[in-house]
């Protein structure tokens, strides 16, 4: 029974033991041993296990900082092997990765830094960092911050999923680093640009040279827009009064005027019976008059005669609908101008790299 | 001078005469309108065979408020008529109305009151009371300036100190009303004739000649 016991004791023993070591595999665990490898000079062991350690990176997640933390410690090791073209080698990679890296000076002796340097010289690649963010169209700006290993020649581009340019947004030098600014417009600079876009940004060895390194970085980017207001209608006929005179007011007034007459000259008739009361001169005087007065009124308003009044309070009514719609207008224009973009940025993606 | 003429002449006189400045015109409440004016008047009074003409011309005035599509009228006339010929004696002519009307539209009024006259002569007073029904028609001549009027009435009832009963009775008037431009004055210048039958042969007829400057919107 004793002899069980201890069996099983020994069995479980060896198998924490085993599990121990199955987490020191981990690329963290082992960046760690390699790095205290490095510093007690135990160069070989130090490239082996860092190599192991970007190996398992591969299939398991490893930041990026500490990726090239292992890569540096892998050149430094390298170099002070005697293999100063392997530690070249990783220190390209290393610049690829992240152009922005540089060794710490205090961990790393200057022959290596120098390698180092002589590398990052001579290798073009660019770190791109675009934001999630949200800006105005036109008014605001979206920033793209560009960070350069050396000095050389990029081409940044807005394109669609289907590689159409949309957008050049810089073409020339990058020294250190640079920020280009976006202001939502597509080309034609009228239009704000929306939907699945890519930041492509190309890095040339010179002006016009074939692309060494391209760069993507995915963008989602929604836009609000705010409604643009419905134009006026022009007039109405019925608002719009008659610049020339129509023929019936006309027609009233002479027959009103006519009618009048007539029935001041058949009054005595009609109403006395025919019986002579007054001489009938002032009647027939103030007939003339009335009808005269009818005369009048139809020739001021004759057919076809110019209504000055009324053409002024046309062009009246037209001038406010005009003014209308050039307000509404400048309005809308405002509006389109008005809008809103959300940017969402992926995780930069290189799609061609320079050829070894 | 006929009786035309000295009205004519007259109603010129209060036209210049009566004008108010600019600044009391525009005082007068737009819903006001009134003036004076003078008539020439002729009379024919037939008893039977017996015909008497008389004319002469009267003085007078005509006010009008409106209230909406309400309309008062009345009018105030007084003068003495002359026999044209023969051995009749003048009268002194007093004569007054007050019409009550509505105007369904800007061309159409209908009128209704009363109508009283009094002849004043040596030997006595004679009355006549009338009501009338009237249609008053208003065509535009010249716009904003000068409209006509066509009016016609009929009496409905009438009562007159007289031994003969009232028969029947109807008239007529038209003429023009002139607004001046960018002014409250306005003139008036009509044609009317009346005619009451009594009973026993006996008829009263009037034809008058008006002209009226007011002032206010007629």
């Amino acid at each position: 029974m004793t002899r069980r016991l201890l069996w099983l004791a020994a069995v479980a023993a060896a198998s924490l033991g085993l599990a121990t070591r199955a987490r020191a595999q981990t690329p963290a665990d082992l960046l760690d041993r390699g790095v205290r490898a490095y510093r007690g000079l135990e160069f070989d062991i130090a490239a082996a296990v860092l190599r192991r350690a970007i190996a398992a990176a591969a299939a398991e997640s490893l930041a990026t900082a500490d990726r090239a933390r292992a890569l540096s410690y892998i050149a430094a090791s390298d170099y002070f092997r005697g293999r100063r073209d392997s530690a070249a080698a990783v220190y390209r990679r290393l610049v690829l990765l992240d152009p922005r890296f540089r060794p710490d000076p205090l961990i790393f002796p200057p022959e290596v830094t120098s390698l180092f340097d002589a590398v990052r010289r001579a290798t073009k690649a660019v770190a791109v960092v675009a934001p999630d963010t949200a800006f105005k169209v036109v008014e605001e700006r979206y920033p793209v911050r560009l960070y350069a290993s050396s000095f050389h020649s990029i081409l940044v581009v807005l394109s669609s999923e289907d590689g159409r340019t949309l957008r050049t947004l810089y073409a020339g030098p990058i020294g250190d680093s640079l920020t280009v600014d976006w202001d939502g417009l597509d080309v034609s600079g009228r239009e704000a640009l929306a939907g699945r876009l890519r930041l492509t940004v190309t890095s040339l060895a010179t002006a016009g040279a074939d692309p060494l390194r391209v760069l993507q970085v995915p963008l989602e980017i929604s836009a609000a827009r705010r409604d643009t207001l419905a134009m006026p209608a022009p007039p109405a006929d019925s608002l719009l009064r008659p610049e020339r005179a129509p023929g019936g007011p006309a027609m009233r007034s002479l027959g009103g005027g006519l009618a009048a007459s007539v029935m001041i000259l058949a009054l005595p008739s009609l109403v006395a019976g025919g019986q002579r009361v007054s001489g009938g001169g002032g009647r027939v005087a103030v007939a003339g008059a009335v009808s005269l007065t009818g005369l009048i009124g139809f020739l001021s308003q004759r057919p076809g005669h110019p209504l000055p009044e009324n053409a002024r309070a046309n062009r009246a009514l037209r001038d406010a609908w005009q003014r209308r719609v050039d307000a509404i207008a400048h309005e809308n224009a405002d509006r389109r101008r008005d809008v809103r973009l959300t940017v969402h940025a992926g995780a930069p993606l290189p799609i061609e790299q320079e050829a070894p | 001078m006929t009786p035309h003429r000295r009205a004519a002449v007259v109603a010129l006189a209060l036209a210049l005469g009566v004008r108010p400045p600019l600044p009391l015109a525009a005082q007068v409440p737009s819903r006001f309108s009134g003036g004076l004016g003078v008539q020439g008047l002729h009379v024919l009074t037939e008893v039977g065979p017996q015909v008497q003409r008389l004319s002469g011309t009267m003085l007078g005035g005509e006010g009008r408020l409106r209230f909406g599509p309400v309309r008062i009228h009345a009018e105030y006339w007084q003068g003495t008529v002359d026999p044209d010929s023969g051995a009749a004696t003048s009268r002194d002519v007093v004569e007054g109305q007050l019409l009550l009307g509505v105007r369904p539209w800007a061309w159409l009024t209908l009128r209704v009151g009363p109508h009283a006259r009094a002849y004043v002569t040596p030997a006595g007073t004679q009355r006549w009371l009338m009501w009338e029904t009237q249609i008053r028609l208003e065509p535009v001549l010249v716009p904003g300036r000068v409209h006509g009027y066509l009016d016609v009435w009929r009496v409905a009832g009438a009562s007159v100190n007289v031994p003969e009963a009232f028969s029947d009775g109807a008239g007529g008037a038209a003429g023009m009303v002139v607004q001046l431009a960018r002014s409250p004055l306005w003139g008036r210048l009509g044609y009317g004739i009346e005619r009451i039958r009594l009973g026993g042969g006996r008829s009263e007829s009037v034809d008058r000649l008006t002209l009226t400057v007011g002032i206010g919107r007629p």
